[in-house]
């Protein structure tokens, strides 16, 4: 068993095959080698682990991906689709859901970032820019000369 | 260790994602965003957004007509990325779009305009997919596509029908400079690339369509599809040779492959369709010179030879060979309209799925053949014996006559389904076809019959009535079924002219099962 230990001070005593989805724990595993330490996770808070680790138990017997996977992934031929039980686990608020991305960068868990930003992503399919700012309470901050430059740099010569 | 820039706190909770994230997250919603625009949305949010799509090399690759007027500025902002190039019309859903098509037109109509910016990056090109009449004249566009093309992996050039493209004696075939080694997906319709092209080897995906080779040979074809271990779908449209074979003439009856036909293990789907009757050796051919692996869909729209229909597909040891895919065939469908002198089949390797799933659409089917006679002889189905179909479970056979299929010739056709269990008539004139079912000691077809069904079949009731009792412990040769296969169990009989109520007393009185009712929903397939 490992005990990870979050921000605010929270203890997860959880097993290895599950705490070893995280290539950042796999491998400060390695190095430390058999031991009842526990690992301190600074950048991640416990409500936001409980719900990474709920993902890791539910993919623990899943083979990691290998770095030849990921060297070969080609970003020409990624999709957005996202597996039945990824679409309702990461069905959360937006404070949570970019928690929860944050923490898989952090934590080095590739499939449950990609789970993450397809989530995203499929937010933002289809909108215009102001149904996005709208969406993620961005303020539009371009002067109305940088709008009026963007505007021209997309005006067609026919449209004229 | 990540570091989070506290001054990111107050900001909306996407924005506290790091640049590359949000660059990801960028990357994976072009690949959504079904409507291409001319510059992508994320970069008209915002100031930051805007400069994390300037840096995203990715969301710069997609060169269409509705940006190809600041193609420079995309060519700069993709830096190395790999391109895809399209210049097709609008899509259905874009129909009433004025403004793309407004724009697809003015690019059509001077390709030289687009393309020649994009001709120095031939290296980057992932994809090309042109369509349009501006196709139909190869010097308007050819000496665009000289360049080796060493990143390309798809290329689609398409003009629209009726058009035909003939091969000139000076149609050149040095596309790509030859040079286009990633090459997987090409699709020509109405396009001609001379065979001795190497664009055509390595492929996995192949469309030929439209098109009328007047020097490259079938042969070449062939040959080409032997440097393609890994195809996976060849498509074959409206595709005809005025020479067949490299060293003999048309219409020799050899195929230049027969003897070593090509593997074509990886092959998912072959679909050889011809709309006009130029040339049903192309698909005659193309049977009988691949072997096709054995979960292959095969489809099938040909115009053949009225008198033998089946002639189009290889002589049984061939059909053995070559189409294991038919040969592997539990349940088939053959449909006769005499009067349009076509004939329907469809066929699943699974038994079941053909009862369960009628709607699934043709395209799934693991068989399907339409074949149009090309003249006025009527239909017939003598010659269905060709497939080998030695593990058929179940035959409906719909709308035969006796002018399509006598008693002889059914017997043949039967002598070839040593597995048959169920056998089913649909709106059909029996005549005399259901003897050659009758349990003679010369004749025993289909030993393991157990079910026939006849709907809305006109029946010659002392017929009827003979076959079923041979075909029980009652007959007199019964201990021939005994001894080989099974007696008939189940009789149905929906709305059959000649089965009258003294009939059906005859047959209920043998040791089988009778239904007679109303006729279960005949669908297309079922």
């Amino acid at each position: 068993m490992v005990n990870l230990v979050t921000s605010d001070n929270e203890s997860f005593t959880v097993e290895k095959a599950v705490a070893s989805r995280s290539v950042l724990i796999k491998n400060m595993l390695e190095d430390v080698g058999e031991s009842d330490q526990p690992i301190p996770l600074p950048n991640v808070t416990a409500s936001v682990l409980k719900k990474v680790l709920e993902y890791c138990d539910h993919h623990k017997n899943e083979p990691m991906p290998t770095s030849e996977d990921l060297a070969a992934e080609d970003t020409r031929k990624r999709t957005t689709d996202i597996g039945e039980w990824d679409q309702k686990f990461i069905q959360v608020d937006q404070e949570m859901l970019f928690e929860i991305i944050l923490a898989a960068n952090y934590l080095d868990i590739k499939p449950l970032l990609d789970v993450g930003c397809k989530t995203v992503a499929n937010m933002i399919k289809g909108k215009t820019p102001e149904e996005i700012r709208k969406l993620f309470n961005i303020v539009n901050d371009f002067t109305p000369e940088e709008e009026a430059q963007i505007k021209k740099e997309n005006e067609w010569a026919e449209d004229r | 260790m990540q570091v989070i820039d506290t001054t990111r706190l107050s900001a909306p909770f996407i924005n506290r994602l790091p640049t590359e994230i949000i660059a990801y997250i960028f990357e994976l919603s072009q690949l959504v965003s079904s409507n291409s625009s001319e510059t992508p949305d994320v970069a008209l949010v915002s100031r930051l957004w805007r400069d994390i799509a300037l840096g995203t090399a990715t969301l710069w690759t997609k060169i269409d007509a509705t940006n190809a007027h600041r193609t420079s500025v995309y060519l700069e902002r993709s830096r190395d990325a790999l391109l895809d190039i399209e210049l097709v019309p609008p899509r259905a859903a874009s129909i009433g779009d004025e403004v793309e098509s407004k724009r697809y037109r003015a690019h059509a109509a001077k390709f030289h305009g687009f393309i020649e910016p994009l001709q120095l990056h031939a290296n980057r090109w992932a994809s090309l997919a042109l369509k349009g009449n501006f196709l139909i004249y190869a010097s308007a566009w050819r000496e665009h596509l000289s360049l080796p093309a060493p990143s390309l992996e798809r290329f689609s050039a398409e003009v629209g029908p009726p058009f035909a493209a003939i091969e000139q004696k000076d149609t050149p075939s040095d596309l790509f400079g030859g040079r286009a080694p990633r090459l997987r997906h090409l699709a020509l319709t109405g396009v001609c690339v001379p065979l001795t092209s190497p664009i055509y080897t390595g492929l996995t995906y192949l469309r030929l369509g439209a098109v009328h080779f007047t020097h490259s040979s079938l042969h070449a074809l062939f040959r080409n599809l032997s440097l393609c271990s890994d195809m996976e779908q060849l498509i074959l449209s409206d595709v005809s040779f005025e020479t067949d074979f490299d060293s003999s003439g048309p219409g020799t009856a050899q195929s230049p492959c027969e003897t070593d036909p090509v593997p074509m293990a990886r092959l998912q789907l072959l679909d050889v369709s011809q709309r006009l009757p130029l040339d049903i050796g192309v698909a005659r051919s193309v049977l009988s010179s691949l072997r096709l692996a054995p979960t292959s869909r095969l489809r099938m729209s040909v115009i053949v030879d009225g008198a033998d229909p089946f002639a189009v597909f290889p002589s049984a040891p061939h059909t053995t060979d070559n189409l294991p895919n038919i040969r592997g065939l539990r349940s088939l469908t053959v449909s006769l309209d005499d009067y349009s002198h076509r004939i329907e089949i469809h066929g699943e390797r699974d038994a079941t799925r053909m009862r369960t799933s009628a709607a699934k659409s043709d395209r799934e089917s693991d068989f399907r053949a339409d074949l149009l006679s090309s003249d006025f002889v009527p239909a017939s189905l003598a010659s269905m014996s060709r497939l080998a179909l030695p593990l058929l479970e179940s035959l409906v056979l719909s709308g035969i006559s006796p002018r399509t299929l006598d008693t002889a010739a059914f017997t043949q056709v039967l002598a070839a389904l040593p597995a048959l269990k169920s056998l089913t008539f649909r709106s059909s004139h029996m005549g005399g076809v259901l003897a050659a079912l009758l349990v003679m000691p010369s004749s025993l077809v289909c030993p393991r019959l157990e079910s026939i069904e006849m709907q809305e079949c006109d029946v010659d009731p002392v017929n009827l009535v003979e076959v079923v009792t041979s075909r029980t412990v009652l007959g007199r040769y019964s201990e021939l079924l005994r001894g080989n296969g099974s007696c008939l169990r189940t009789l149905s009989v929906v709305r059959c002219s000649g089965v009258r109520a003294k009939t059906l007393e005859a047959l209920r009185a043998l040791p089988v099962d009778i239904q007679e009712g109303i006729p279960k929903k005949v669908t297309r397939g079922s």
